[in-house]
């Protein structure tokens, strides 16, 4: 390694990480230690100033915060463990289908949901037409923005799905591998 | 029973059970950590302890079905800054992030050859201020700050590798007044 | 179809070699020594010619190996503030696409930030070659309308 370190570089070192070929060009080049010696010495600039003026919590303080936590400890026992995040269930799916976002050419379950970039690329010659909604033969972002512009639905649900949607057709609109 | 050594996520596995010592844990672990950061923001004594509280009663309004993903404060840096954004705009002032932008403080004493952190954090930008802060105070790992305040990782190098050269510019002309 | 506007934005980013290169310099640099990374931003100015501006997407590639788009952030104006989509398979590279739209009302209709790329770059990048596609934009009722893009330097580093 005949390049001097960066900052970033130097910060991992610091830390004890970074590659043993960064290692080794520190303990071989001067300047390079210096600017290892000059960011450890800001770094205990910063933690001494920080360590200034911190209040200490008053014992009501922490009692109130733990009586919280006591009747929260207390209803999760008495209720059992409930799971809080809910999926869309898949009538409501078949509602949203069924719904005005249907006469746009739009098929939820088609669009790609977030995955590896294999995923990803497989998706699209699927998805494409089904989310180019504007009909101009490509995936941009004017697609999730027609989606976005349709009026509001009174369901939270379906608006919560049209929203998902309109993330996932930008996503595909800027996707590097698919291009535009 | 809680020990020091504990991870967060045994506590939160706890927690998610519903024992009240696990929430316990979590909330002397980070403490002092919370009221800090709400200090840095521009809180004052009474600000930050009311963030704190409800700060902690979010977190706990979470449980059960809280998943940790990353460590705690990753998801704990947001929750106090909205807090602190909320308190803000209740009040409808202006932002006052005394630590983020304040002018710098007067210069240090003639005799001493000490870097003062306060001023080396006055020239950076607000930005910056907030990523030299976690990653060198609270020593978070840079896909945790990434994840913290919600930027690529790419984006906290770059205000990172900034932050650090404007410092080291104070810190030189610090040590030259000094001499 | 709307024309491709390219522009290859040069002068702003000869100002990299400002006070973000100095102030991250190493102080004694060896005169045999290879270029050193750099971090530095790219803001990224849209003017949609006297219209409302609704909806972009544009294409910025470096086409260098010394160049490396590694963030991106959000724009100065308020429909604009949040961070564009784009694909984070990309950070790393040279190429990378962003896209954002905004439904409200108030809408900038003339030369305004709309996002900043932080760029990791060698000494010797070929910044000049930077350039921009405008793969589509729109005005409020999503029809497509011309716009021009400009990269320019970000002065005082990582806002």
């Amino acid at each position: 390694m005949d390049e001097h370190l960066d900052s970033i570089a130097l910060d991992e070192l610091r830390r004890g990480e970074g590659s043993a070929a960064a290692r080794e060009h520190l303990d071989s080049c001067e300047p390079c230690r210096a600017e290892a010696d000059s960011l450890a010495g800001i770094v205990q600039a910063l933690r001494d100033d920080d360590d200034q003026g911190r209040p200490v919590v008053p014992p009501e303080i922490d009692r109130q915060v733990l009586e919280v936590a006591r009747r929260r400890a207390a209803s999760i026992r008495a209720h059992g463990v409930i799971h809080r995040h809910r999926w869309l269930r898949p009538a409501v799916g078949m509602a949203i289908a069924a719904g005005a976002l249907l006469s746009m050419r739009l098929s939820f379950d088609a669009l790609p949901s977030p995955g590896s970039r294999a995923e990803k690329a497989s998706g699209v010659a699927v998805t494409a037409q089904q989310t180019d909604l504007d009909g101009d033969g490509r995936v941009t972002i004017l697609d999730a923005f027609a989606l976005a512009r349709q009026p509001a639905s009174p369901s939270s649900e379906i608006e919560d799905e049209r929203k998902r949607s309109v993330a996932r057709i930008a996503d595909l609109a800027v996707s590097v591998e698919r291009g535009a | 029973m809680t020990n020091r050594d504990e991870p967060d996520a045994d506590l939160v596995d706890r927690a998610n059970q519903g024992d009240a010592t696990a929430f316990e844990g979590l909330y002397r672990r980070h403490r002092d950590w919370v009221v800090s950061v709400a200090m840095r923001l521009g809180a004052d004594r009474d600000d930050a302890l009311d963030i704190l509280q409800e700060t902690f009663a979010h977190l706990f309004d979470q449980f059960p079905g809280f998943t940790l993903t990353s460590q705690l404060r990753t998801y704990l840096y947001p929750a106090v800054k909205h807090r602190w954004l909320d308190i803000q705009r209740r009040r409808r002032t202006r932002v006052r992030l005394i630590r983020l932008i304040s002018p710098p403080p007067p210069g240090p004493p003639p005799d001493s050859d000490r870097v003062d952190g306060g001023r080396l954090l006055a020239t950076l930008t607000a930005e910056q201020r907030e990523v030299a802060l976690l990653r060198f105070v609270d020593d978070l790992p840079l896909g945790e700050i990434a994840a913290a305040l919600d930027v690529p990782v790419g984006t906290v190098k770059s205000r990172l590798h900034a932050a650090i050269a404007a410092m080291r510019a104070a810190a030189a002309v610090s040590e030259k007044k000094v001499r | 179809m709307w024309s491709i506007v390219r522009a290859c934005l040069i002068a702003g980013l000869v100002a990299f070699n400002g006070d973000t290169l100095s102030a991250a310099s190493p102080s004694a640099a060896p005169p045999s020594a290879a270029p050193e990374w750099r971090f530095s931003a790219v803001d990224v100015l849209v003017d949609p010619l006297g219209r409302d501006l609704a909806a972009y997407q544009i294409e910025v590639d470096a086409e260098s190996d010394d160049l490396q788009i590694v963030g991106v952030e959000g724009g100065e104006h308020a429909s604009f503030r949040e961070p564009p989509y784009y694909d984070a398979a990309a950070l790393g590279g040279g190429r990378i696409i962003i896209a954002a739209f905004s439904t409200s009302e108030q809408l900038p209709d003339v030369r305004s930030r709309v996002a900043t790329l932080h760029v990791r770059w060698r000494a010797e990048a070929p910044l000049s070659k930077l350039h921009v596609d405008v793969q589509a934009a729109a005005t409020t009722d999503g029809s497509p309308i011309k716009i021009a893009v400009e990269l320019v330097a970000a002065h005082g580093g990582s806002r």
